[in-house]
């Protein structure tokens, strides 16, 4: 091995130019791979983090379909508000937390409603629920801007209003006033105890914390929930667990992954088109080793054929220009990976407003060293792939052929 | 001792017949001469010689061992260990220094580098390049490169030396040095078989085998 490694070395400086301008491209590929890897799964991770923690791991509604049959109503003993609620909660609650996967449950009340301030006014989910049960199942108090979720439990009249649903009201206080109008005409006057700040818009637009009971109470359902949600051990089990669970009720058992499947879906979408832009850096970085490689293989035939008639097996041959792909890939990688990581840097200091599917006050970047690993094997790999044939190409050369020319 | 044995080689290139039927046998000390006119088929004689090209037909035996030319790593395995080769135009790596060039081959063996380079100091000191042995490949004269390259050739020590028109492109003064020093390495007991199309270099070597056509005409002890 050592007259190749002897041999390659000195080739490495072959061609300077060609050279780095190829060792430019790898690095480029390795450095974009990193960030976009970093920024895709770093909002990916944040997304399905707050996703977790504020919404149940698995959670027991209602099943659509009873509300879709036409002939409901010729059914024996039903009555039509049983299609919104959970008969017998309690039993579920109990029966279900015996399970040694299940580490807490709460009921939900779940309603339409507006909620008023002034002239403003805002159409909001309100969800119904019990502050002791509620910590239990969920890390809601989390994102409660004051902590203040057992407020609920002191001030029935109490709400926490996402933040973006408080924004677009002009409410930025606690203690300030809000009407809530409910489907059926019936008003409430409520009062700001927190502010509920997810960062995930689509639930901070929206979604209004208020008692169970005050909410039972207006509604008239005393006593009823509409949703049991449960946190479980092992997040990504959920899915498993729900279709286990759903073997001993009637009611839908749904789990984290099958209610956001939409945008589970998304980023498996979004995740493919990162790598196919990667991998098009990698492929055009590729073809410029390939190229310096093919060229160095045509300019050296003359020292080819002597290092063969010196002794050099093919395989020695091949292996003296494949080391030169590699190295090419290796001082890419190097280069990207320092590059990459300085780009972590900046773009961690950069503060501005992110505000769409998440809002957050700059880029959440996932610095997991694994992005590090595939930026660097990806490399590697291609970098292999474009020497093969070159290298290939010097080891079936002819000396002789090469003799009789000169 | 035989240390090449060439027995019916034919060598066709295309549908030109090269070599015709060439039987030829090397002993250990000689220093052989192939004599012949540009054409004459008598470097293809010395590739198939030096485990570089494959006949056509006919058996090459090295060290009374059967050459099996379908095994390529053997044969890089038998040119690096028992034959040094030098050629008409120097072909030293110009990437490589004088130092560097010589000690090329013996890298591929299992010798410490300690020893490889005491090896090439020796061949350099003896070839009277002592003074440039770090100097670049294009630093050196046509007859400083031609005798480094003889250095690389003999530093592992070869059963056989070829040398195909190794003044082909030396002035006489060189082709003179170059000569003697092949007289010297003969003496010192390596054999060696060259190929050459002057009459005049062949008054050093023990042996003539003039080729025509791609057939041996004459044999001669010198």
């Amino acid at each position: 091995m050592r007259h190749v490694l002897f041999v390659a070395f000195k080739l490495l400086f072959e061609r300077k130019r060609q050279t780095i301008i190829s060792i430019i491209g790898v690095s480029i590929g390795v450095c974009a791979y990193i960030v976009m890897s970093s920024l895709m799964f770093g909002f990916q991770k944040f997304f399905i983090q707050q996703v977790i923690d504020i919404e149940p791991h698995i959670k027991v509604k209602p099943k659509e379909s009873t509300n879709q049959n036409p002939h409901k109503e010729l059914i024996l003993g039903y009555k039509s508000e049983d299609k919104d609620k959970i008969m017998g909660w309690q039993d579920l609650i109990e029966n279900f937390s015996k399970h040694e996967e299940i580490k807490g449950a709460a009921p939900h009340l779940l309603a339409r409603g507006i909620l008023k301030q002034g002239i403003k006014e805002k159409p909001v989910s309100i969800v119904g629920i019990d502050p002791a049960r509620e910590a239990q199942a969920s890390v809601i108090e989390r994102f409660l801007r004051y902590k203040n979720l057992r407020e609920l439990e002191s001030n029935r009249l109490g709400v926490i209003p996402g933040i973006l649903v408080a924004k677009s009201l002009g409410v930025n206080k606690k203690g300030e006033t809000l009407l809530l109008v409910l489907p059926d005409g019936q008003t409430l006057d409520t009062k700001v105890v927190d502010f509920f700040d997810s960062g995930i818009t689509n639930l901070d637009e929206v979604r209004v914390y208020i008692h169970i009971k005050t909410l039972q109470g207006i509604l008239n359902k005393h006593g009823q929930a509409n949703e049991i949600v449960f946190k479980i051990k092992d997040v990504n089990r959920a899915e498993r667990l729900a279709r286990e669970l759903q073997q001993r009720t009637t009611y839908e058992v749904e789990s984290w992954q099958k209610a956001y499947k939409n945008f589970l879906s998304i980023f498996k979408i979004q995740n493919t088109i990162t790598f196919m832009i990667v991998f098009a850096i990698l492929v055009v970085s590729s073809f410029g080793i390939f190229n310096i490689i093919m060229m160095t293989v045509l300019e050296k035939k003359r020292d080819t054929a002597i290092l063969m008639a010196l002794g050099f097996t093919p395989r020695d041959i091949m292996l003296t220009f494949l080391l030169k792909g590699l190295f090419i890939g290796a001082l890419g990688s190097m280069i990207g990976v320092i590059l990459g990581y300085g780009m972590q840097e900046y773009l961690e200091t950069i503060r501005l407003d992110v505000e769409g599917l998440i809002r957050s006050k700059g880029f959440v970047l996932d610095r997991s060293i694994a992005h590090y690993i595939y930026g660097i094997v990806f490399s590697f790999f291609f970098s292999l792939i474009a020497s093969i044939y070159p290298a290939y190409r010097a080891s079936s050369l002819n000396p002789v052929d090469i003799f009789r020319s000169q | 001792m035989r240390i090449l044995t060439l027995t019916g080689i034919k060598k066709k290139i295309g549908s030109e017949e090269i070599l015709k039927g060439i039987d030829l046998t090397i002993n250990r000390g000689e220093f052989v001469a192939i004599l012949g006119a540009s054409g004459s088929g008598k470097s293809s004689l010395l590739y198939i010689a030096g485990l570089l090209d494959a006949p056509s037909e006919g058996e090459v035996h090295l060290l009374e061992q059967k050459v099996d030319f379908s095994k390529k790593s053997k044969l890089s395995y038998l040119r690096n260990k028992h034959l040094g080769f030098v050629f008409q135009f120097h072909f030293l790596l110009p990437e490589f220094t004088l130092l560097e060039n010589v000690m090329l081959p013996a890298l591929k063996s299992n010798k410490d580098q300690k020893e490889i380079k005491e090896r090439a100091l020796q061949l350099i000191e003896f070839l009277g390049l002592k003074e440039k042995i770090n100097r670049r490949v294009y630093q050196l004269s046509g007859g400083e490169m031609q005798r480094t390259a003889i250095a690389r050739a003999l530093i592992n020590n070869p059963e056989l030396l070829l040398a195909d028109e190794p003044t082909g492109s030396l002035d006489s003064k060189n082709t003179q040095r170059v000569m003697e020093i092949f007289k010297k390495v003969n003496e010192l007991g390596t054999t060696i078989l060259m190929v050459t199309h002057e009459l005049e270099l062949t008054r050093h070597t023990t042996r003539i085998i003039e080729v025509k056509d791609g057939l041996i005409i004459r044999q001669t002890p010198n």
